[in-house]
């Protein structure tokens, strides 16, 4: 999925500074590492690709739909058939299941069809990224590597063209987050989808074919 | 919403004991009203159906309600005793047909009632096993007295003492049992019934022995004046009626004057049942006629009264249940916050949001009543028995 931005501009009520955004372009395919300080507006970015936020004004093109044109409804139904997330506190649900959490997508929204098709990519997405014998376990008993690739198999389960990461190595160990970007990379290739993904380690952005700096995004209020 | 339902279900499976705690707060927040109400019901509808096929109770004066009670019920003390000459009078003045009772003993703790076989067509009593009474000392019982006491045609039933201190009172009966009054879900089922004359031989009024003049030693003999002996309070009297001894029984006295703890009239008509109702009004102090539907309304009354207070705390106890649900909920809320916020970032919309609490809501609720209209169910069983045996 191709990101086109141009001219964005947010705001959140009562904050000293505003993200402005006046062009960016992030190729269908590709994958991008968004960096700069706690508070620049990285994740205030990812929420409103994910079209948490209304975006108003400024343009937000993914592949050919302008979100600024949807309204709360219309972006929710993009966000759930287009976009995965994947979360830095992963927001997995404690009463579920593996394989419950992963189909979660499935339970609350009447779009999704859950069918033997869809049967079928779980338990390879499951057994891709090292959890396939763990579906029947509670999320209690995981480790955080292994929760974080729960929430990795949740986010693709709908075959999203775009994948958000918001620091989703932040939590992990060095093996871990090693283990984690390999299996983002290797998925999101392997389906076409294009990666974002905030993150607050130098050592990982060098894997990323672009690096968008949001601290040059920040503008201080009038 | 309907793909939801497992998140829903998950979640109360996960948190066995906040579910639990819930639904059995609700359960006896709405079993108790509800199970009071049946219960209520059932009372007025057991105690109004016998009233109301009851047309008029005549007795001596006293409380009404206990009056009432004993002629329906058996179950509780009468006022006192009237005379059987009203029971003649009624029966000659042509207004209404009159069903004696006596009904002061018990056997095994089952009242034991005095009458005639009118009472078993006016109830419409017929039997299951054995034979209707024939003789001095014979009993048909309730079906319920039958099957408590393990009873069948031809067993004997031994009436209980009334005072072991008086020598020369009533002794108890050795009945025998003729016959099984069939099932009529009355406090019938809970009666040993005789005839009237069995039981004033219970009362001491009747009795039999041996032939003073042939057959008794005369240390049981008072006073002698020619063919007029006196025996001495100490004189064996049968307490089993055999073919070879029923003919030794008799009664000392006017026929007129042996006792009668009630009378049940059934008028001709209704202007009959007025003239009867007006003539005790009128003319005798000394007994009550009284219309049993209109005694037990007002009883029922009472018990309304009472109910109405329960209601009111029941009511009471919802609110407190509703608030306390609410606290729940809205603490639930809190703590599932992040778990919401996840539904919602995964394209859950904020009303679906909504609807899965609210089905969580509907689903303990609906738990809640079937388990309460199950308790209620069998409290109502329970409460069933209770009542026949209160009124029976």
């Amino acid at each position: 999925m191709q990101i086109q931005v141009s001219s964005l501009t947010f705001e959140y009520p009562k904050r000293l500074f505003r993200l402005h955004i006046p062009s960016l372009r992030v190729e269908s395919g590709s994958s991008a590492a968004l960096i700069g300080p706690s508070g620049v507006g990285k994740t205030t970015f990812l929420r409103l690709l994910g079209g948490l936020h209304p975006v108003d004004p400024g343009a937000l093109r993914l592949d050919s739909v302008d979100l600024s044109r949807l309204n709360d409804a219309a972006r929710r139904r993009f966000r759930i058939s287009r976009i995965g997330f994947v979360f830095q506190d992963f927001q997995l649900v404690e009463y579920l299941n593996v394989e419950e959490n992963i189909r979660l997508p499935f339970r609350i929204h009447s779009a999704l069809t859950w069918n033997r098709e869809a049967a079928r990519r779980l338990r390879d997405l499951a057994r891709d990224t090292g959890i396939g014998d763990k579906l029947t376990r509670p999320i209690g008993q995981l480790s955080q590597g292994e929760k974080q690739r729960v929430a990795i198999c949740r986010a693709l389960l709908t075959e999203p063209r775009l994948v958000l990461a918001d620091e989703p190595t932040g939590n992990l160990d060095p093996v871990n987050k090693r283990r984690i970007l390999q299996i983002l990379f290797q998925e999101t290739r392997k389906r076409g989808a294009t990666l974002l993904m905030v993150t607050h380690e130098q050592d990982l952005v060098g894997d990323f074919q672009q690096l968008i700096d949001f601290e040059q995004f920040q503008k201080p209020l009038d | 919403m309907r793909q939801s339902l497992p998140l829903v279900w998950a979640y109360l499976a996960y948190h066995k004991g906040k579910t639990i705690t819930l639904t059995i707060c609700l359960t006896v927040a709405i079993s108790l009203p509800l199970t009071a109400h049946l219960v209520v019901d059932l009372l007025q509808s057991e105690m109004t159906k016998r009233a109301e096929a009851t047309p008029l109770v005549i007795g001596p004066q006293g409380s009404r309600f206990d009056l009432v009670l004993h002629a329906l019920y058996f179950n509780t003390e009468p006022p006192g005793t009237m005379p059987q000459s009203e029971r003649f009078a009624i029966d000659q003045s042509g207004y209404a047909e009159a069903i004696p009772l006596f009904s002061r003993h018990r056997a095994r703790g089952h009242p034991i009632v005095g009458t005639t076989l009118a009472y078993f067509q006016f109830r419409a009593l017929g039997l299951a096993q054995g034979r209707p009474l024939t003789r001095l000392g014979d009993c048909v019982v309730g079906w319920q007295v039958a099957r408590t006491l393990g009873l069948k045609p031809e067993d004997r039933l031994l009436s209980d003492p009334e005072n072991v201190f008086d020598i020369g009172g009533a002794y108890p009966i050795d009945m025998r049992v003729t016959g099984i009054l069939a099932r009529s879900n009355s406090p019938d089922d809970h009666a040993v019934f005789v005839d009237i004359r069995t039981a004033w031989v219970l009362q001491g009024l009747g009795h039999g022995h041996d032939e003073l003049a042939t057959r008794v030693s005369s240390e049981n003999i008072l006073d002698q004046n020619g063919s007029h002996l006196v025996a001495s309070p100490a004189l064996p009297t049968h307490t089993r009626i055999t073919s070879e001894n029923i003919g030794s029984f008799h009664f000392h006295g006017d026929p007129a004057d042996r006792p009668l703890t009630a009378l049940i009239a059934i008028p001709r008509d209704e202007r009959s049942a007025t003239l009867l109702l007006g003539r005790y009004v009128a003319y005798d102090s000394r007994l009550q006629a009284l219309r049993p539907p209109v005694v037990l309304g007002e009883l029922m009354g009472m018990v309304i009264q009472l109910k109405k207070f329960f209601d009111a705390h029941h009511l009471f106890m919802l609110g407190i249940t509703a608030l306390f649900m609410s606290l729940v909920m809205l603490l639930s809320l809190r703590l599932r916050r992040q778990e919401m916020e996840t539904l919602f970032h995964l394209g859950c919309s904020r009303g679906t949001v909504v609807g899965l609490q609210a089905a969580e809501l509907f689903i303990l609720l609906t738990i809640s009543t079937a388990l309460a209209m199950g308790a209620s169910y069998l409290a109502l069983a329970a409460a069933r028995s209770w009542v026949q045996t209160w009124t029976g």
